[in-house]
């Protein structure tokens, strides 16, 4: 089993959309595959076409006494999904406490689902460290949007995650700049691929699929299937 | 009917992928010049006017070569002052 773990360096870079896709391409390629929404907006599952009304998940189980792992749904025998949850703001924060008190409980549940799955991927919050405290974790990937905002960001923390671009418009100069200066300055971090920007991704939500089954001719869902492909390469790369 | 594999596509299967991929380590190969100094001058432009492009990378991260560097497409900083006064 394999973990890779995606969170945005900044808001809103589409890390729920991407997370979805990949776990989508994955199963594609054969693998089987848990997400898991580690974010309490838990948007992760409404690109599953999973009803909104339904509330349950790892996180609410937990506040509520229940067990997690029977939260899952089983989208196809091989790609599964565990949503956060609904919980209010003030339970989330209380969840964030308990979360920083017990920092090996993610790899305790990723030991014990390692039999099940090939790959589990993990959608992460940025702002919620307790959230975002994972066992061990192959991939760990941070998304960018190839602006300033994001260059800023990048220059401010101290982290060594790697780095892959999403929405990228190769018909703009700025956009074209950083990802030179980026594969030059951050060549060990940064993924040799990026997502295009593309409005199949976008739509792909709104229509309550992920990518690759929504639009799997558009140019992003071929990206994806590449970084999928990717990061089998990368999984190959370490167990030899 | 298989290609016979030239001589050069034998030499190429004792490479790594990097250096298949690289067109001037195989020509440091190929001239048997391994600790050939080589600087991709074009590259290195393209990094610098991609940095003197954009003046925030100056302070986050990308320091602009201090020589003989062109004038940034902006004025000079705001300078702080009373809102009101012509200091």
């Amino acid at each position: 089993m394999t973990s890779l773990s995606l969170t945005g360096v900044r808001g809103g870079v589409g890390v729920s959309a991407l997370l979805a896709a990949i776990g989508h391409a994955l199963e594609r390629l054969g693998e089987r595959v848990l997400l898991v929404d580690l974010c309490p907006e838990n948007m992760l599952r409404l690109h599953f076409n999973v009803d909104a009304s339904h509330t349950g998940g790892w996180a609410r189980a937990m506040l509520e006494g229940q067990d997690w792992f029977e939260q899952a749904w089983s989208l196809t025998p091989t790609l599964h999904l565990l949503p956060y949850g609904t919980v209010s703001a003030a339970q989330s924060d209380a969840l964030e406490q308990r979360l920083r008190n017990e920092p090996s409980l993610w790899a305790r549940r990723q030991k014990s689902l390692n039999a099940h799955y090939d790959w589990i991927l993990f959608d992460v919050p940025q702002r919620l460290p307790g959230h975002a405290i994972l066992g061990p974790c192959l991939l760990p990937i941070q998304v960018i949007e190839a602006d300033a905002a994001c260059q800023i960001l990048l220059h401010q923390q101290a982290r060594d995650s790697l780095l892959l671009v999403n929405r990228f418009d190769p018909g703009s100069q700025l956009q074209r700049d950083l990802l030179l200066l980026w594969r030059n300055h951050h060549a060990t971090r940064i993924l040799p691929l990026a997502i295009h920007l593309d409005e199949a991704m976008r739509e792909a939500l709104a229509y309550k699929q992920p990518l690759g089954q929504y639009a799997p001719d558009s140019l992003a869902a071929q990206d994806v299937l590449s970084l999928a492909t990717w990061c089998l390469t990368r999984r190959r790369g370490e167990r030899s | 009917m298989a290609a016979i594999p030239t001589a050069l596509q034998i030499k190429a299967q004792g490479l790594s992928r990097n250096e298949q991929a690289d067109d001037i380590a195989r020509l440091k190969i190929e001239l048997n010049l391994p600790n050939l100094d080589y600087v991709d001058i074009s590259a290195q432009l393209e990094l610098t006017r991609a940095v003197q492009r954009w003046p925030f990378l100056s302070e986050f991260g990308f320091a602009a070569e201090p020589a003989d560097a062109p004038p940034l497409p902006i004025a000079g900083a705001v300078r702080q002052g009373k809102f009101g006064t012509s200091t």
